[in-house]
């Protein structure tokens, strides 16, 4: 998880209330989308359970009731990391507490370990696969603007002639209406339309 | 939610008592000592070549009968040893083979840790090769 990131956790209306920056960051977006619930206090109460409500109702995202989920965070444009689609077919203990990272290859979740920092590789000399950022712009310094909750997409796996475990990054760039995870293959990314930058980055 | 149930493997009694792996693309892996305990690694043969070599990398140490000059077979039985695991400073996945010529008479896996293998005295020759092999 990066930088103090919210996990997407549920709220919903409870007793007594539930509180914290989950709440908070929902009320600033409820508050952005011209709803008045009384003043931000990071407290899940009546109002702002049903402006959450009056919410999914104006959009259309049933069932129409005060609870916060994934799609609703999305709605909301509120960023967070899901934790709850991570173990779906791969049964690891990581002893090591190492990082893993969920990306997408034709369609499925697969699982990597890996920090992700960029290495010093002569890719020439050295099998590199390809991996698929979506993001909506990048910097001229090289930085990504990430879409939340869009996993990375790789091109091979273990097993296939163009797999390889060193990863060069390229940047899928798509417009901020995009709905996160609708790419979820090398070859979608690839005949999107979006453009494609292939960066000088190498990471594994 | 389909969750499989992988073989249970030792790992470093430090840490946790077993791995737990389902191993779900089938990856070859390899016991390894770290520190007198053995753990896991994936073994792989991709190689990396660097525009600059780490400073500080991550050694795997693979043991062969007879001397530089003449080298002989791998030793049936003796598992890598590694310098470090994730946690460790500097530690990476793509690790520096080194390889250590031991006597025809050495027994298989009486070295299990780096201390042991500088303080052995056996030739050691570091190869500059590279490849990815995680630790589990």
């Amino acid at each position: 998880m990066s930088d103090g990131a919210l996990t997407c956790r549920p709220v919903t209306l409870t007793h007594p209330y539930t509180r914290g920056d989950n709440v908070k960051a929902i009320q600033i977006a409820l508050k952005g989308h011209g709803y008045d619930f009384g003043a931000i206090d990071g407290i899940y109460g009546p109002l702002t359970a049903g402006a959450v409500e009056m919410f999914k109702r104006y959009k259309g995202v049933m069932p129409f009731n005060p609870v916060v989920d994934l799609p609703i965070y999305y709605y909301f444009g509120v960023r967070c990391v899901s934790t709850v689609q991570l173990t779906e077919q791969l049964d690891y203990n990581n002893p090591l507490r190492q990082v893993i990272e969920t990306a997408w290859f034709n369609g499925k979740k697969y699982w990597a370990i890996g920090p992700n920092v960029p290495l010093p590789i002569n890719p020439s000399e050295t099998k590199t696969a390809q991996e698929y950022i979506i993001a909506y712009s990048v910097s001229p310094h090289g930085e990504p603007d990430l879409v939340p909750l869009q996993l990375n997409i790789y091109d091979s796996i273990p097993g296939m002639p163009a797999y390889s475990p060193m990863w060069h990054l390229n940047y899928v760039i798509v417009p901020r209406s995009y709905v996160p995870n609708t790419i979820r293959s090398a070859a979608q990314a690839v005949s999107s339309g979006y453009p494609v930058i292939a960066s000088d980055t190498y990471v594994n | 939610m389909a969750v499989t149930t992988g073989p249970i493997y030792e790992v470093g009694a430090q840490y946790v008592e077993q791995l737990n792996y389902s191993n779900p693309l089938g990856r070859p892996v390899q016991p390894i000592w770290y520190v007198n305990e053995r753990y896991f690694a994936i073994d792989s043969d991709y190689q990396v070549v660097w525009t600059h070599t780490p400073a500080v990398p991550t050694k795997e140490y693979v043991f062969y009968y007879g001397t530089p000059s003449a080298p002989g077979p791998q030793v049936a039985g003796q598992f890598p040893i590694y310098n470090r695991i994730p946690g460790s400073f500097y530690y990476y996945m793509t690790v520096e083979v080194v390889e250590v010529f031991v006597p025809s008479g050495y027994q298989s896996n009486s070295l299990r840790s780096e201390a042991a293998v500088l303080k052995s005295d056996y030739p050691i020759v570091e190869t500059g090769t590279y490849f990815v092999r995680p630790v589990l």
